[in-house]
């Protein structure tokens, strides 16, 4: 404990130093009807006075095949971004999308046999494994560089924001309704945004096993 | 299908398919009360009982980039009843099965063929014998949460005494319902064409092959072959009868995680044998199903 409190402590300076220094931040906060936190939920802001630079990362963003499930579930990526499909499971998976925004077939493997795919139009991607069909994630690839994705508390904070009018948009995998709003980011300000949205039924694809059907007893 | 075929159609895909790639375990684990378990026309004679089932597979995949899938399975069952210890049964042997996707995605219609073979080593030493069977099965996910297949199959069982051979085939389909991610309802109903066996006490029988149930009864019943077996208490007969059944079950089917399930099943058949002999059976049943 002793040692972790100068690391907390230089954090925090670090944080009131990004802030003081680049902007603002927008602290989102995501909740159901029944006022209860929603993770996985996508916020990002697109400035409405200025044309965001789009600098992808120079490094693959990773969404792992463990346990026959895809890690993580929900991706943001900067358009342009690349993304690595390693397999970590003992059995072969078939990584594939059909969505519009990035349709792609990544053929039966196991460990890192293919090369990144990269994401170049924004939208949203569902993936899909055609052994495994209750394998899902998506990619909710995004023309803007200021994004974060809820945990588990419903929260998500994106920092070193220009000051400015942003369009803040709210993305979920069960989302019912289209998510925006207009928000001024002040310097210094890290705002909470509650948003409330309503969930659709989780339609994934059920993993657990099933009976041999039909007999004769 | 000759049984000659079926062999050779095991040997084939052996030889080829499944090599590559990690076990995957499975327990199935059951317990049902069964009305009529005995297959009784008589009132008098019908029997209920509880029954276990007991299953362990292991199983190999291996796909194609062509959506073409092959599996190898290998299982060992146990049946037990307790009540009528001669009705039990163990049975091992492997299973294989080829899937032809075509396209890609959980949407993709799928049509998959199955053979197996199964050592059958029943308390009954009439009843061992080698049980094969083939199967073609077609499915189609039409929501995240409906799910329709059709299937087409045939089995056939060689026993040591003819009295428990049998040869049949079914048509019956499937209707999936995912309720949520945790509650599933299957419905299910086909019908059987072909022998099966039934069970008569003593005195019932002696009435059946001297005429006392009728002069349909009496003339088919003396064309089968028939043993004394005790199965169900001294002096029972089982004997074997062509006809058909009509058979339907809906399953309700919690899943406790993402790789077990609880279910629940209720299923019920209506025989008609060719003397015009009816009888239906029901069973509710609770199992667990684990993937390791």
């Amino acid at each position: 404990m002793k040692t972790l409190l100068p690391v907390a402590t230089a954090l925090l300076l670090f944080a009131t130093n990004v802030f003081a220094a680049t902007g603002g931040g927008v602290r989102v906060e995501v909740k159901d009807d029944r006022g209860q936190p929603v993770a996985d939920a996508v916020s990002s802001l697109v400035p409405l006075d200025t044309r965001p630079v789009l600098t992808p990362p120079a490094e693959p963003v990773v969404i792992e095949q463990v346990g026959e499930e895809f890690t993580p579930y929900v991706t943001p990526v900067l358009v342009g971004t690349r993304v690595a499909f390693p397999n970590n499971d003992r059995v072969q998976h078939h990584v594939y999308s059909l969505s519009s925004t990035k349709t792609f077939e990544l053929p039966l493997y196991r460990g890192s046999v293919h090369d990144p795919v990269v994401f170049d139009l924004p939208g949203i991607v569902s993936l899909g494994c055609n052994i495994h069909d209750w394998m899902a994630a998506y990619v909710v690839v995004l023309a803007t560089p200021h994004f974060a994705k809820t945990g588990g508390d419903g929260t998500s904070l994106i920092a070193s924001l220009p000051p400015g009018r942003y369009r803040l948009e709210v993305w979920h995998p069960r989302l019912a309704a289209a998510i925006d709003r207009e928000v001024v980011v002040a310097p210094e300000d890290p705002a909470t945004q509650v948003i409330a949205i309503t969930l659709r039924p989780d339609r994934r694809i059920r993993r657990a096993p099933e009976a041999h059907s039909g007999g004769y007893p | 299908m000759t049984r000659r075929c079926l062999l050779a159609l095991l040997a084939l895909i052996l030889a080829s398919a499944p090599t590559g790639g990690a076990a995957t375990f499975r327990a199935d684990v059951s317990a049902g009360w069964i009305d009529n378990l005995s297959r009784s026309a008589s009132p008098l004679d019908q029997r209920d009982a509880l029954r276990t089932e007991a299953q362990l597979s292991a199983s190999w995949f291996r796909a194609t980039r062509s959506g073409f899938l092959a599996s190898l399975e290998l299982a060992g069952g146990l049946t037990t009843v307790p009540d009528f210890s001669k009705a039990g049964a163990l049975t091992v042997g492997p299973r294989v099965l080829l899937r032809q996707k075509f396209g890609l995605g959980a949407y993709a219609p799928a049509v998959e063929l199955s053979a197996g073979l199964n050592r059958r080593e029943a308390r009954l030493d009439a009843d061992e014998g080698w049980t094969s069977n083939a199967g073609l099965r077609l499915v189609k996910r039409l929501t995240p949460a409906w799910r329709l297949a059709v299937t087409g199959d045939w089995h056939q069982h060689d026993a040591r005494q003819g009295t428990f051979d049998i040869r049949q085939r079914r048509l019956h389909a499937t209707v999936t319902w995912d309720l949520s991610d945790r509650w599933q309802l299957n419905a299910s109903g086909g019908r059987l064409w072909g022998e099966f066996t039934a069970n008569a006490s003593s005195g019932i029988w002696a009435q059946a092959i001297s005429g006392g149930l009728g002069a349909a009864i009496e003339e088919y019943y003396n064309t089968i072959p028939w043993a004394v077996t005790d199965i169900y208490g001294p002096g029972w007969v089982t004997y074997p009868v062509a006809g058909r059944v009509d058979f339907w079950s809906l399953e309700l089917a919690p899943a406790l995680g993402r790789n077990t399930s609880l279910p629940l099943r209720y299923e019920r058949a209506n025989s008609l044998n060719r003397a015009g002999v009816r009888y239906s059976q029901e069973s509710w049943s609770l199992g667990i199903l684990h993937r390791f």
